[in-house]
């Protein structure tokens, strides 16, 4: 059964994959501008511009660029970068991988840490003021956008408080618990949003259980109140939050392109951005590709772990 | 000293939908071992007077009164004095084992759970402080009690994997295992097939004997009752309308509402007319089943077979019953019927082009956030060229033979009561025409008296149309008020024709 499943995940998975790469190249190809263009400047000569072209493989029509990259990409290869001469995607994208990925797991491990207890003690509150004021904290929190928050955190503490030096980060090759540090910051304003979302979202799926026929039982069986919530509730009420921290580990993903340019960390954020004003086709390629790959293995591994809570899921 | 004294108990509940008196100055007294049924229907205050006892109302009820058990007063209690008592001193179980059982945890660690509560901490009287061990024998010789099947497997079995009556099984293995004084059953059998009924009152009786357990039993069912208890109260909106022993009661009941319920569940039956008309409906020889998929790659799904070789008929103006347990096919056999049913094999031949159904739960067939009179508008929306104004007409018609007023076209379902949202429902599948109806348990989720108002109209609706209906209920006493001929459905397959 189990086997069964997996299978079909991973053919699902190189569909999606397939069809991705698909979209990006023929997104590219419709976009105004090209790579020579972007290299040489629109004030540059047709002959130049003719001539680069040629030597950068653009002249080939899109459909035959589409077939050669995809040869390459089913053997590891994805290519050169058009922006950085003579640097290869897989280069390109391993020296800047680890600082992303650092960066969204420390952001994910924040929205776990935080968000949990804050949804008991929230869940909690039975006065309509402690109510009151745990909504209105979370709103506010969930409204600002992640990259605002950057700055804010960078005005709070780079240049009020120096904890940390804008722009001065160190590769976590170099000094692993200094890039760590450095990258605490960006990480809070990612993760803050996500930490109000699923506060807000736990605290409604505890308050929803609490209403369950078990609980009652349990109450009848002489439990605590605290026994009631920990031995009982909070398991049924993690159900959904698990798909909802799915979505937010795709989300956190997503945030950290953004905050990644904001604090200036040298991630896939930053790369992907330069390539898309650079018309970098093979860099977009590769780094799309890397992150829906990742966030299809997220959702695989949700569905393990729904399996693992829930006796009642059979997939 | 009585083991419960119940003095002038009083329940309010105060909600956003306004204020309701549900239980008004209950008195009564309970000795050790006694077996006392409460019965009522919904909005009696039955339920409300046994969650007051166990202090389990929701947060928006008050309560005040004296609820004196061995001589200690619950009402004065706080959560944590009462607590050393629940579970312990006192126990219950409720209506829906299934929603009742944590659905994470295995039934084993949930009974276990009780001893850890009650059985851990030094000093208790009977019982030293019990290890590990002793708990998991103590629990598997209680599921040996209740007579629950394997007890090592079923202890490491989750609630969704134990049928119906095991799960109640293992909540009254739960609730007795402290070897309390008094137990709480609010309406335990209402959600179980007619034999788990029965054996589930023949294990409550079996308890009280060999364990001398004293038991509220509440339940709507006249019929329950009288086969466990030997003391009654009547309860009707709140308050407690007739007393006494079951036999005083049956024989010669003094209220009003009491001899109501009695004619519920009295062994009346319909006058049968011999029908010579026509076939509405033919079922030749039908099977139904589901296909399992494979659990290997490239394994060919199995069949489930839930219906085998079944042949009946209901011919014009007829009401048929069709009888069984939970799991007969009695559901199946409908959706083959109207062709929801995938895999089937057999002849269905039937009269009508638009036949139409009207299920058990009323409120989930009703688009919540629509009014009546769109609801009801829909078929002919749908169906036919009728104009707005010829539509409006129609509905209108229609909600009056349901014997609901005008008012109700512009009220949403969730303001209706249950009986009133199942007369919509049958307004909606009488509004097109059509005159074969399968009704799948249309009563069962409703108070006798509502029942009977419900059956009495279902019963002039069809003389009027000439309906043919196909009635699907495990109630036998249902079946026998209203239906012409019966078909039983045993479990699996098969059937025995009885007219």
């Amino acid at each position: 059964m189990l086997m069964k499943y997996v299978i079909k995940k991973i053919i699902t998975l190189f569909l999606a994959l397939f069809l991705i790469s698909v979209i990006v190249f023929f997104a590219f190809s419709v976009l105004p501008a090209d790579a020579a263009v972007a290299k040489l400047g629109t004030d540059a000569t047709p002959e130049r511009l003719e001539a680069l072209r040629e030597a950068m493989g653009l002249n080939k029509s899109v459909f035959e660029r589409y077939g050669i990259w995809l040869v390459g990409a089913l053997q590891g290869d994805f290519g050169k970068s058009l922006q950085y001469t003579n640097k290869t995607v897989t280069s390109l994208i391993s020296t800047r991988l680890g600082n992303s990925a650092i960066l969204s797991l420390i952001s994910f491990v924040m929205v776990i840490v935080f968000s949990i207890p804050l949804g008991i003690f929230s869940a909690k509150r039975r006065s309509a003021l402690g109510r009151g004021a745990m909504t209105t904290v979370t709103q506010v929190t969930m409204g600002i956008p992640s990259f605002f928050l950057g700055v804010l955190i960078t005005y709070l503490f780079a240049i009020l408080l120096h904890l940390f030096s804008l722009g001065n980060f160190v590769s976590p090759k170099k000094n692993f618990w200094a890039a760590v540090g450095y990258l605490i910051f960006p990480a809070i304003a990612i993760a803050l949003p996500k930490i109000a979302m699923t506060v807000k979202f736990l605290t409604s799926s505890i308050r929803n259980e609490l209403h369950k026929e078990y609980v009652r039982t349990a109450y009848s069986k002489g439990q605590t109140r605290n026994g009631v919530l920990y031995k009982h509730v909070l398991i049924n009420a993690m159900i959904p939050v698990v798909t909802f921290l799915g979505v937010i580990v795709a989300e956190i993903v997503a945030g950290s392109l953004i905050v990644e340019q904001v604090f200036s960390v040298p991630g896939i954020g930053t790369l992907l951005i330069t390539a898309i004003t650079n018309r970098d086709y093979p860099v977009v390629e590769a780094c799309v590709l890397l992150i829906a790959f990742f966030v299809i293995i997220i959702n695989f591994a949700v569905d393990m772990i729904y399996k693992a809570i829930d006796p009642r899921v059979t997939v | 000293m009585s083991l419960l004294d119940v003095r002038k108990l009083n329940v309010i509940f105060d909600s956003s939908r306004g204020v309701t008196h549900a239980v008004k100055d209950v008195s009564f007294t309970m000795e050790e071992g006694e077996i006392l049924g409460i019965v009522g229907e919904s909005g009696s205050g039955k339920s409300a007077t046994s969650l007051a006892i166990m202090g389990l109302l929701p947060s928006t009820a008050s309560y005040y009164g004296e609820l004196l058990f061995d001589g200690h007063d619950f009402v004065k209690m706080s959560f944590d004095e009462l607590r050393t008592f629940k579970g312990d001193e006192v126990s219950m179980i409720f209506q829906e084992p299934m929603v009742s059982l944590n659905p994470l945890m295995r039934v084993g660690k949930q009974v276990e759970e009780m001893l850890l509560l009650h059985r851990t901490e030094e000093g208790h009287e009977d019982e030293a402080k019990m290890t590990k061990a002793d708990r998991k024998a103590k629990v598997l010789e209680m599921f040996e009690l209740v007579e629950l099947p394997n007890p090592e497997v079923t202890y490491r079995k989750y609630p969704h994997e134990l049928s119906g009556g095991q799960q109640q099984r293992v909540m009254i293995a739960m609730a007795l295992i402290c070897k309390p004084q008094l137990l709480i059953a609010d309406e335990p059998t209402t959600a179980l097939d007619a034999d788990v009924q029965d054996q589930i009152i023949d294990l409550l009786k079996e308890m009280n004997r060999r364990l001398g357990t004293a038991i509220i039993f509440v339940s709507h069912d006249l019929s329950v009752i009288r086969k466990l208890c030997r003391n009654v109260l009547v309860m009707y909106h709140g308050e407690i309308v007739e007393r006494g022993t079951v036999e005083e009661i049956f024989e010669n009941p003094q209220d009003d509402y009491t001899k109501k319920l009695i004619a519920a569940i009295s062994d009346e039956r319909k006058v049968v007319e011999p029908n010579e008309a026509e076939d509405m409906l033919v079922v030749n020889d039908l099977s139904a089943w589901y296909e399992i998929p494979g659990k290997k790659i490239g394994e060919k799904p199995t069949k489930k077979m839930i219906v085998e070789n079944l042949s009946f008929n209901v011919k014009e103006g007829e009401i048929l019953g069709m009888v069984g347990a939970s799991g007969s096919g009695k559901s199946t056999v409908s959706r083959a019927i109207l062709g929801l049913h995938k895999w089937k094999s057999g002849d269905i031949i039937m009269k009508e082009k638009n036949p139409q159904m009207v299920f058990q739960d009323s409120s989930a067939c009703l688009n919540p956030v629509k009014k009546i009179e769109w609801i009801l508008e829909e078929p002919l929306r749908n169906m036919t060229d009728m104009t707005k104004e010829e539509r409006k007409a129609k509905v209108r018609e229609m909600l009056a033979k349901v014997e609901l007023g005008e008012e109700y076209l512009k009220r949403y379902p969730r303001q209706l009561s249950g009986g009133q949202k199942q007369r919509v429902n049958i307004a909606l599948a009488l509004i097109s025409g059509s005159k074969f109806i399968i009704a799948d348990e249309p009563v069962s989720a409703l108070d006798v008296t509502i029942q009977e108002q419900i059956l009495h109209l279902l019963l002039s609706l069809q003389k009027e149309f000439h309906l043919s209906v196909l009635f699907i209920s495990h109630d036998i006493n249902v079946i026998n008020r209203i239906c012409d001929r019966v078909i039983y459905l045993k479990n699996r397959y098969n059937k025995n024709p009885r007219t």
